[in-house]
């Protein structure tokens, strides 16, 4: 799976493609804790991920928990069906905010 | 086992009593043999008084169906029921041969071709 | 009156794809068969003798069905073809006699009928016609002197019949009965209180909220705090854990939901998950969240501990000619062996394997062969149960054996097979139908004479 980072003002933005599974999500806590040190407004562009199990999920919720102690927060863009369905299930779709767009979530940050 | 020849329409008849195990299976090859040289391609196998039938009985149907396909004829089979049945689903011959309750539908399902 | 249900795999073979062991036909929509639903109206009609007729016929019907006795018919099986028409059919199965009329069931149908009603069945005179006649499937009716002429028949009440294609049309039937036609069937279970049904040996937690209509089948078990419902059918063999809420949806049999699951407007099987609103479907792979429930087949302990024995022998009469002969071969360079991956069981286990190649080149290699020494080295996989001593025919890890093993649930390999016990073409028809044969009719005496011939037939023919 591929990670790249773009970083701005007002939010870091986090491009993830390929499947959240086996050795990734552990790579994916290390970028994301790095990130958290510099900017704790992130933004992850989930439009490529074709697959996520439950540690990836992990791994997110626990990066949110970091972010929301900083003052910040993680959002989401556009998650795929499959990964929205595995995130319904498990609850977690209920404590991200999920934006259809890139935009649409630096928008978000912008406004608050 | 006793082996019955009989012609009706044309089609030649064969209807088998008794086990049908690997003791048998020399006895019908040579029936069948004969009956193929005499020139019948179709035929109806009556299995309806076969109590018992193990994988020689069955591998020699099989042999048999072999040659008639080679003449361009075929073997059906009638009087399916119970054990018997039951070892033709389970060794899947219900794909090969065509299944009829009884004799005479079989040799008139020729016909209907 | 007499019927016919014909289940061909144009109509049913798509269920195959939901992973139950079962016939496809046994798909159940409440908890009770749909083929079980076509025998009651049958039954409600007037029908007394029942004949399922399968182009892919499999033990699972015949085991729930019997001979009708649970439903006050007699029930029977038959064969037919993939292109046989519905006549044709009706002239495999004549002793169903032209005495009777004759209703065929052709299709996966699910009749909406209602078990408080009556229904008549008014031909215009003799012949054939339809209750009902679509492209997936029909109910036909032929009166007792039926010639082939169609004639109008009349069904009062009407009948509405749907024809499942998809998931998410059983779905919809599944909570069509559930809210609004529970009372026209007989759903499987007990009615506990408002619209709750229960079937046997249901486990359920002092903190368990359930909010009907719920049908739950049996040997569930619902713990903890779990929330069930409203409009949910739980399969047979489901456990529902601690914190795990479902509603709008359908559990099939032999799965677990995992703690704090939330299930809502789905379809649940095993581990995959379908999304009754817009079909998507996820497989979970974490199986503490959801996973299949694999009914365990007990491991048989005696076959074990006589094929244990049995290799345990073989080897120590072997070891001596064994640790002589190759050695003897090894150092005159004579051994030739092929590495290959086999499978080893019907749900896709593989393994390598040496094996001895196709050579017979020089002395030492025939007397190995003929001793079996060939087989020594596999000895030792009989005592971790990858291999019985005597089975089937080791099928090679390619797309076809594949193919061949996925059909062959009864697929059991062996060091010696049965193929080579008969001297049997491995290729041709006889071996398959020897495999299929003697691996459902395996005991202690057969397997045992299947050995010693293969034992002779190695030392007879390879000297």
């Amino acid at each position: 799976m591929e990670i790249n980072c773009v970083s701005n003002d007002t939010a870091a933005i986090i491009t993830l493609c390929g499947r959240l599974a086996g050795r990734y999500p552990s790579i994916l806590k290390k970028k994301l804790g790095e990130q958290l040190r510099h900017n704790s407004r992130i933004i992850i562009d989930m439009s490529q991920v074709s697959f996520i199990d439950s540690t990836g999920l992990g791994v997110l919720v626990g990066a949110l928990k970091k972010a929301i102690s900083r003052e910040g927060d993680i959002r989401l863009v556009s998650p795929t069906e499959e990964v929205r369905m595995l995130m319904e299930l498990t609850r977690v779709d209920r404590v991200f905010l999920v934006y259809s767009s890139q935009q649409l979530a630096l928008k978000s940050y912008s406004e608050n | 086992m006793k082996i019955r020849i009989d012609e009706m329409n044309g089609i030649r008849t064969l209807a088998l009593a008794g086990r049908f195990d690997a003791s048998a299976t020399g006895g019908f090859k040579d029936t069948f043999k004969g009956l193929l040289q005499e020139g019948a391609a179709n035929y109806v196998v009556d299995l309806q008084k076969v109590d018992y039938i193990d994988s020689g009985g069955l591998g020699s149907l099989v042999s048999a169906l072999r040659q008639t396909r080679s003449v361009d004829g075929d073997i059906r089979i009638s009087g399916l029921s119970g054990k018997v049945r039951s070892v033709f689903e389970l060794t899947r011959l219900h794909r090969i041969f065509e299944i009829f309750d009884d004799e005479l539908q079989a040799v008139k399902s020729y016909r209907t071709n | 009156m007499n019927s016919l249900i014909i289940i061909r795999e144009k109509h049913y073979s798509w269920l195959r794809g939901l992973g139950s062991a079962d016939h496809p036909a046994m798909v159940t929509i409440c908890n009770k068969p749909i083929l079980e639903y076509m025998v009651d109206f049958i039954v409600l009609v007037g029908g007394k003798k029942i004949r399922l007729v399968f182009e892919e016929p499999d033990g699972s019907v015949e085991a729930y069905f019997g001979n009708g006795e649970r439903w006050g018919v007699e029930i029977e099986y038959g064969n037919a073809q993939a292109d046989d028409t519905i006549a044709r059919v009706v002239e495999k199965n004549s002793s169903f006699g032209e005495q009777a009329p004759l209703i065929v069931i052709d299709g996966l149908l699910f009749i909406h009928y209602d078990k408080n009603a009556r229904y008549e069945i008014n031909p215009e005179g003799p012949g054939t016609g339809f209750l009902y006649n679509s492209e997936s499937g029909s109910i036909s009716y032929s009166t007792a002197d039926a010639a082939e002429r169609s004639t109008l028949v009349e069904f009062t009440p009407n009948l509405q019949v749907s024809t499942p294609s998809k998931i998410v049309n059983l779905f919809r039937i599944t909570m069509q009965v559930l809210r609004e036609e529970q009372h026209r069937y007989v759903i499987p279970g007990y009615g506990a209180d408002k619209g709750v049904i229960l079937g046997r040996n249901v486990e359920i937690g002092k903190e368990v909220k359930i909010h009907g209509p719920v049908v739950v089948g049996s040997n569930v078990r619902l713990l903890g705090s779990a929330v069930i419902g409203p409009n949910v059918v739980i399969g047979n063999n489901v456990i529902v854990d601690d914190g795990a809420e479902v509603r709008e949806s359908l559990v099939m049999a032999d799965t677990y939901i995992g703690r704090r699951l939330y299930i809502s407007a789905k379809m649940v099987a095993g581990s995959k998950v379908v999304s009754v609103s817009n079909n998507a479907s996820i497989e979970v792979s974490d199986e503490f969240l959801l996973s299949p429930l694999k009914r365990s087949l007990p491991i048989n302990i005696v076959r074990y501990l006589i094929n244990v024995c049995g290799a345990f022998l073989l080897a120590l009469l072997q070891l001596i000619p064994f640790c002589i002969f190759f050695t003897l071969g090894w150092l005159k360079g004579d051994l030739r062996f092929n590495k290959s991956r086999f499978l080893l069981s019907s749900d896709g286990q593989t393994k390598i394997f040496r094996t001895p190649s196709g050579f017979r080149t020089g002395a030492i290699d025939r007397i190995i062969r003929s001793l079996s020494l060939d087989r020594f080295a596999l000895l030792k996989e009989v005592f971790s149960g990858k291999l019985q001593l005597v089975g089937n025919r080791l099928i090679p890890d390619t797309a076809e054996g594949r193919e061949f093993v996925k059909d062959f649930s009864g697929y059991s390999p062996g060091i010696f097979n049965y193929t080579e016990a008969d001297r049997l073409d491995p290729g041709a028809a006889e071996s398959e139908i020897a495999e299929r044969f003697y691996s459902a009719n395996r005991g202690f005496l057969t397997e045992s004479k299947s050995l010693m011939k293969a034992l002779m037939n190695n030392l007879l023919y390879n000297t």
